[in-house]
């Protein structure tokens, strides 16, 4: 994507910037659990994105794997927005879990709302391996090299997390459906 | 061998991700097919996998493209200039007189002590091709600075930016600067260190051009045969810093032509070497030269490494 790319003329970005806009804003948005938020940090990513190749020598545009290195700019962006959060008042448009009408079980939006809920309260790191995994589909490989970090550390993260939302998805639909199983 | 539920629970998770060996697979998926409750667990798991991929995406607001791509242009507007380099100066009253100080974004690139304004703003101008700005110290830098020359503190803290300089100016001032506080080396010692032992004339004057005296202490490189040599502030300054470290004009001739043995192991420093420092004196064997040294049976010090 990156071979029509002229750091001279910014109009050569916006393929880039259509091609992964939608996902990345929804896993901001999920990482964040705020979509002001979620726009301003991939906005920002985009632009750290833009000035980094507008720095870097054209030759070695070939060794970046655009969708590992896109995430670990959105992720890193997510991290330092979440550390100024955390600092705000606690601005959140997801919605908190005791409301989440959980009881119909298995039917869609409601469904939805659990799942949403319960991936906000996955602790952060579980919660952008996770995302990245089952949501975008990243691959293992792909996953390791957004976080810098070997691959059986992200496959071990992967497992936890999904122990971890698989529990808290359980808590939450068990607490309305007890003779579901 | 039959797995324990409490085992394969531990795996379960990998187990639905399908990144278990083979072997791992199948011990788990056996337990899995016979016990209720990781095999209720196991398809929570994909379930929750499942579902996870079924989530819709998050609708990305009209004109969001659009907002990206100008707020993108506008960084990039003036393409690829980098910002004209910004060279300011300032004045340090201090014990050895008024010192000069150019710094560009946090390097400090320009030193000197008595000199008059208009020849060091000429000389900047010459050496880096800006014209340097007036400013009031500013307060870190100027602290570093002041300690540095008023020796409170032991080694430099300011960083130097040496701009324009040939590259064996450039090995010379990066070698002295290693020539620790207390220590003083001969001219032959740093050309010897760069690789080029026929070029202690080079050194000197690759030394007369050090463009931050003191940050750089080649007040610490002195003749062979003990003298102190020149300076580009001025002999008299040379003997004034290193009499604040600890050195009569008679220490400076002992320190670089005297080479200390250790009776004990059998290695030779400079006296001013650390290693030389701690020396019990009933263990110095004094040589005049690394020939001597050597003939007696001492190796060199591969720290201060007079050989």
């Amino acid at each position: 994507m990156l071979e029509h790319f002229d750091p001279n003329q910014p109009d050569t970005f916006e393929p880039v910037v259509r091609a992964y806009q939608s996902s990345l804003v929804t896993f901001a948005w999920r990482m964040l659990g705020n979509g002001a938020d979620a726009e301003e940090a991939v906005q920002e990513s985009f632009i750290r994105a833009f000035r980094h190749l507008r720095r870097r020598p054209r030759e070695t545009w070939g060794d970046i794997e655009l969708t590992p290195w896109l995430y670990r700019i959105a992720l890193n962006v997510c991290r330092t927005k979440g550390k100024a959060q955390s600092r705000r008042v606690e601005t959140t448009d997801r919605a908190p879990l005791d409301e989440a009408p959980s009881h119909e079980c298995w039917d869609a939006p409601a469904l939805q709302e659990t799942i949403e809920s319960a991936i906000g309260r996955l602790p952060s790191p579980y919660r952008a391996v996770v995302l990245m995994r089952y949501i975008d589909q990243l691959s293992y490989q792909e996953i390791a090299h957004a976080l810098n970090q070997p691959l059986g550390t992200v496959k071990a993260k992967i497992h936890r997390g999904t122990r971890k939302l698989r529990r808290l998805l359980a808590d939450s639909l068990e607490a309305g459906d007890e003779t579901a199983m | 061998m039959r797995l324990r539920c409490s085992d394969a629970r531990l795996m379960l998770d990998a187990y639905v991700a399908g990144d278990l060996t083979e072997e791992t697979t199948g011990q788990v998926g056996a337990h899995v097919r016979a016990c209720p409750l990781c095999s209720r667990d196991a398809s929570a798991a994909s379930k929750a996998i499942q579902s996870l991929a079924g989530l819709p995406a998050r609708s990305v607001p009209a004109g969001f493209t659009q907002r990206v791509m100008e707020r993108i242009k506008a960084t990039a507007t003036p393409p690829n200039l980098p910002h004209p380099p910004e060279a300011r100066y300032f004045v340090l009253e201090t014990s050895l007189g008024e010192a000069t100080v150019a710094y560009m974004d946090r390097d400090v690139v320009h030193l000197s002590i008595g000199e008059e304004e208009e020849e060091v703003r000429a000389r900047l101008v010459r050496r880096l091709g800006v014209e340097p700005v007036h400013r009031a110290p500013p307060h870190r830098l100027s602290e570093r600075i002041l300690k540095t020359i008023e020796a409170r503190e032991t080694w430099s803290r300011a960083r130097v930016r040496l701009g324009r300089v040939s590259r064996f100016e450039r090995l010379v001032l990066e070698k002295v600067q290693e020539i620790s506080f207390g220590s003083v080396r001969p001219y032959w010692w740093v050309a010897k260190e760069i690789g080029k032992a026929q070029a202690a004339r080079a050194v000197a004057g690759a030394l007369d051009h050090n463009p931050v005296p003191v940050l750089i202490p080649c007040h610490r490189v002195v003749m062979a045969d003990g003298s102190l040599g020149g300076y580009v502030l001025g002999r008299e300054m040379k003997r004034r810093l290193l009499e604040r470290e600890g050195f009569t004009p008679m220490d400076v001739r002992h320190s670089v032509t005297v080479l200390y043995g250790c009776r004990t192991t059998g290695i030779f420093c400079f006296p001013t070497c650390p290693h030389a420092r701690r020396l019990r004196p009933e263990n110095v064997v004094p040589f005049h030269t690394t020939r001597d040294a050597r003939a007696g049976g001492y190796r060199p010090c591969l720290v201060c490494r007079p050989a």
